[in-house]
């Protein structure tokens, strides 16, 4: 399996430098020649596990069970101004 | 003080022997003499748990106390705690004071458990050997060159120094008992759904489990008691009666069957070997019954959780952002120039690495042959497991496959860190209890034994670890330097 890291990069949405490209590649290829076993197993008729536990998970009443703590949130938010998020433009 | 049980400092504790103020000023003065060289903790909270252990001693006088209160604990920093900052070992997280308690937290605080800090831990709870975190390494108290594990290190290496009688921990793939192993300690990992996920942050959301650390399976029981059971805020929480754990700790292990599967024993070191077998000797003396079984797909644990961990893991850390918590980078040109540095510069490298396999496994052209077929064998691995238990009540093994490593020794090859968990990893795959105990020493460096049990018998589990401890003395071990 081939690893194209600037296309992994830009989708992880972290910003590699050149200089860590080239430290990052022989890891991650050897990471993937590891799982890379797993293409000779046969799991024919096998259906996939996605949870230890899918016949418990519990569902609630759609009901809403959280107050507003809008203040308390934002005071650890990196940025805001009148109760808003500050991000750079998106708009022009 | 801090050589007795659990039960020994309850009933010290609530027969006023002794006052939960000087429990815990024991503890903390334990943590100023030995922590500057363990690195065990990320945040201390001397002065609330002062506060908090008075508030115990008050309740042990108007006698509204429980059998917890008034005890000292560590919290893992992955536990969110409101008001203290949670950094979970990252820069990304090195300001965030979380609004709201974790429900593990709240249970400790309802259980009068006085919470003396928040342990050093591998970022993101990624990690083998506690070397991932932001906050620097910790140190293995047996010996100061050597590595914890992971990821769970700061707390194992704090229950190992005793600068504290109880701490918690997760184990997404091994985390709580292959640094128990490393530490001399124990070490619960109980089953996904036993106790709640809610405010503890996420790594691979299909396997994280909170558990505990503690000097034996008597305590960690006792502990269980208060924290385990459904939790409506999170929805992979089982909702199942909690057993009365200490009613069946001391049960006969006469007619128990304890299969030993051979896979974990092929190649594994003979002087290893030896102990573990010397393990499951002295429970074959206590009256268990054991039996060589099959695990027949379970050397593909690693690759498995290598595709499925990252998978989960890159899904559940795309929240950081850097807009609404956590680590923003200066000056962004734009939105994407925001995610971008921000997460570069708020993430350590183990981090980066798993988010990028996990991106590339979930990606277009990769999904099924990647994510979907670790699922798939995912299952054959579960089935094993459930086969097995048709015939045993629990698995026994190594927890680890050698000892503490040196500080360094695996940092920069990352499938020789993974593989020091390959006996631990299958069990969380499982969604299954597994427990690791003090086995021996092998050139001077403690080893641990693994059991595991069937889904939500944690009850098995600690009554064989408790057994156990009950006819050998290697977890009441504590390292010279500590002493």
């Amino acid at each position: 399996m081939s690893f194209n890291i600037d296309k992994i990069a830009h989708l992880s949405r972290i910003a590699v430098t050149a200089e860590e490209q080239l430290q990052l590649e022989p890891k991650l290829m050897t990471i993937v020649a590891m799982i890379d076993q797993l293409q000779s197993v046969d799991t024919t008729n096998i259906e996939p596990m996605v949870n230890p536990l899918t016949d418990y998970l519990c569902l609630r009443a759609d009901q809403g069970t959280e107050t507003n703590n809008r203040e308390k949130y934002q005071a650890i938010a990196p940025l805001v101004a009148s109760g808003l998020y500050i991000v750079p433009k998106v708009i022009d | 003080m801090h050589t007795k049980t659990l039960r020994e400092l309850s009933h010290a504790l609530h027969h006023k022997h002794i006052s939960s103020v000087e429990l815990t000023s024991h503890y903390l003065q334990r943590i100023a003499r030995f922590e500057p060289e363990l690195n065990s903790f990320i945040t201390l909270n001397p002065d609330a748990a002062l506060l908090a252990a008075k508030a115990a001693d008050q309740a042990i006088h108007a006698q509204t106390h429980g059998p917890l209160t008034g005890i000292p604990i560590v919290q893992k920093d992955i536990f969110c705690t409101d008001g203290i900052k949670t950094t979970c070992g990252s820069k990304m997280l090195a300001n965030f004071i979380a609004p709201y308690d974790a429900t593990v937290v709240e249970k400790c605080h309802q259980a009068g458990l006085v919470m003396l800090g928040k342990s050093n831990m591998d970022e993101f709870a990624m990690g083998s050997s506690n070397e991932t975190s932001f906050y620097g390494s910790v140190k293995n108290p047996w010996d100061l060159s050597r590595v914890p594990g992971g990821s769970s290190g700061g707390s194992a290496a704090i229950i190992a120094a005793r600068l504290s009688p109880l701490a918690t921990a997760t184990d997404t793939g091994g985390s709580i008992r292959q640094p128990a192993a490393f530490c001399g300690i124990s070490g619960l990992k109980p089953s996904y759904g036993r106790v709640s996920r809610f405010g503890m942050i996420a790594f691979a959301s299909s396997m994280d489990q909170a558990g505990l650390m503690a000097n034996s399976a008597e305590d960690i029981a006792l502990t269980l008691q208060a924290i385990a059971g459904f939790d409506p805020r999170d929805s992979t929480s089982v909702n199942q009666p909690v057993p009365d754990y200490l009613a069946t700790l001391n049960q006969d292990l006469t007619g128990k069957t304890i299969g030993l599967p051979k896979e974990f024993f092929a190649g594994l070191d003979s002087d290893i070997a030896t102990l573990i077998m010397d393990g499951a000797k002295e429970l074959e003396k206590l009256g268990a019954r054991l039996i060589e079984v099959s695990l027949p797909h379970v050397h593909l644990s690693v690759p498995v959780y290598y595709v499925i961990a990252p998978a989960e893991c890159s899904a559940n850390l795309a929240r950081y952002d850097g807009v609404r918590f956590g680590h923003r980078c200066s000056d962004p040109k734009d939105l994407l120039d925001l995610y971008q540095r921000s997460r570069a510069e708020g993430f350590g490298a183990e981090v980066k690495r798993r988010i990028m396999v996990g991106t590339h496994v979930l990606s277009a052209g990769c999904y099924e042959d990647y994510f979907v077929k670790a699922q798939r064998v995912r299952r054959l691995i579960a089935n094993d497991f459930h086969s097995a238990f048709q015939s045993v009540d629990a698995l026994l093994g190594p927890t680890a496959p050698g000892t503490a490593f040196k500080l360094g020794e695996k940092a920069f090859d990352p499938v020789s860190m993974y593989l020091s968990d390959i006996y631990t990893i299958a069990t969380n795959l499982a969604g299954l209890p597994g427990i690791s105990i003090p086995a021996g020493f092998h050139k001077g460096l403690p080893v641990g034994l693994q059991l595991t049990t069937r889904n939500f018998d944690e009850a098995t589990l600690l009554n064989i670890a408790h057994r156990y401890q009950h006819v050998t003395a290697w977890h009441k071990a504590m390292p010279e330097y500590v002493a």
